[in-house]
């Protein structure tokens, strides 16, 4: 990525993992805007979050208009729902041209239907087995 | 060729009976078991248990690039994501989606899936037209490129007592036929319109709205 140091960001989805990942990202400077459909889960982010929340169904385009996406550097498709998060991504990607796109997707067999679009994914089960892997590694190698 | 209903209820149900009772070979997916039990009482198709946006359940209707997939789903994402593993996975090429919202129309289209329907949409056109204007009745055809709208001229119409060639219609609208006392006439410029003539119109939709206004007056 061309070094740019301040990132607009879109996080869809304010759960564990995008909660976090949009305090982390606001904590360096970033200017991020969460996106989730119950206003509860904004209390998920911690203090250090200085960005936005919009409270909005992703997969209408008013939500993701109002985010801005048109503008954004990144969008991260962070919901529980593979689905959602694809159309997210495919928006992102094919109508606004966002240049950086990242899914999380729970099943492994989605993967090549976001690769197509290029968008890069993070598969939770992928790395809890790689994880595993290693510590059973770990366990017997003592 | 074959049919495959994915998702949706009561509309899934009626369609799978049109089609049956037309000698269409339909499967239905649904993930709704309850659903798939009913159906496989009612109807004679093959009822694929499971969530038709999952690869492995498509692939287990054996579904061929010539069948024609709908997408009938009450969440748009789950439409578009069987929409897209139908077409760029599995290849096949009528694909029709339902969509709710309908600004998802041409995202939808913009992602490539070109025949989306959006019930909304068609539905308050529908009103629109019935509030608006004297329209009976309204068409479109390739693709919504084209329309047909049906108008019966009224007393209180400009269009009243004038001449085709002077009513001064836009480029891109054309009446094809006036229905006269149960009688079908195809026009010429010099037609007269009279009050009761239903006129059979085709036009562009662009140019829809004024169309209607030079023969009704209103909007």
């Amino acid at each position: 990525m061309a070094k740019k140091t301040n990132l607009y960001i879109i996080v869809v989805g304010c759960g564990r993992l995008g909660s976090k990942i949009a305090g982390n990202l606001s904590n360096k400077g970033h200017s991020v805007v969460v996106v989730d459909k119950h206003e509860d889960s904004f209390e998920h982010l911690s203090q250090e979050f200085t960005g936005f929340s919009i409270v909005g169904n992703a997969t209408e385009i008013e939500s993701l208009k109002k985010a801005k996406i048109d503008k954004a550097d990144m969008v991260l498709a962070f919901t529980n729902n593979d689905n959602i998060n694809y159309m997210v991504s495919q928006v992102a990607k094919e109508v606004y041209n966002t240049p950086h796109v990242v899914a999380r997707i729970y099943n492994p067999d989605n993967v090549p239907l976001f690769k197509q679009i290029n968008v890069k994914v993070i598969i939770p089960m992928l790395l809890a087995e790689s994880d595993f892997q290693r510590t059973f590694e770990e366990i017997i190698g003592e | 060729m074959k049919i495959i209903l994915a998702g949706g209820r009561r509309i899934t149900y009626n369609l799978a009976k049109l089609l049956i009772s037309k000698g269409s070979n339909v499967i239905v997916i649904n993930k709704d078991k309850a659903f798939c039990d009913e159906m496989a009482r009612e109807i004679k198709a093959l009822i694929i248990h499971g969530d038709a946006s999952k690869i492995e359940i498509l692939q287990r209707a054996e579904i061929f690039e010539n069948d024609i997939i709908l997408a009938l789903t009450p969440q748009d994402e789950d439409n578009l994501i069987i929409s897209q593993l139908c077409k760029r996975v599995l290849k096949v090429m009528n694909v029709y989606t339902l969509v709710n919202d309908p600004e998802n129309v041409e995202v939808f289209n913009r992602l490539g899936i070109e025949n989306v329907i959006s019930m909304t949409e068609m539905l308050s056109g529908l009103i629109e037209q019935r509030v608006s204007s004297k329209l009976t009745n309204i068409m479109s055809f390739e693709k919504g490129k084209g329309l047909v709208l049906q108008l019966t001229v009224e007393e209180d119409f400009p269009a009243n007592g004038v001449m085709l060639k002077d009513l001064g219609l836009p480029k891109g609208s054309i009446v094809g036929a006036i229905t006269r006392n149960e009688e079908l006439i195809v026009p010429h410029g010099e037609s007269l319109l009279k009050p009761g003539d239903r006129l059979a119109i085709m036009c562009k939709p662009s140019v829809q709205t004024e169309t209607v206004k030079i023969i009704s007056g209103k909007d």
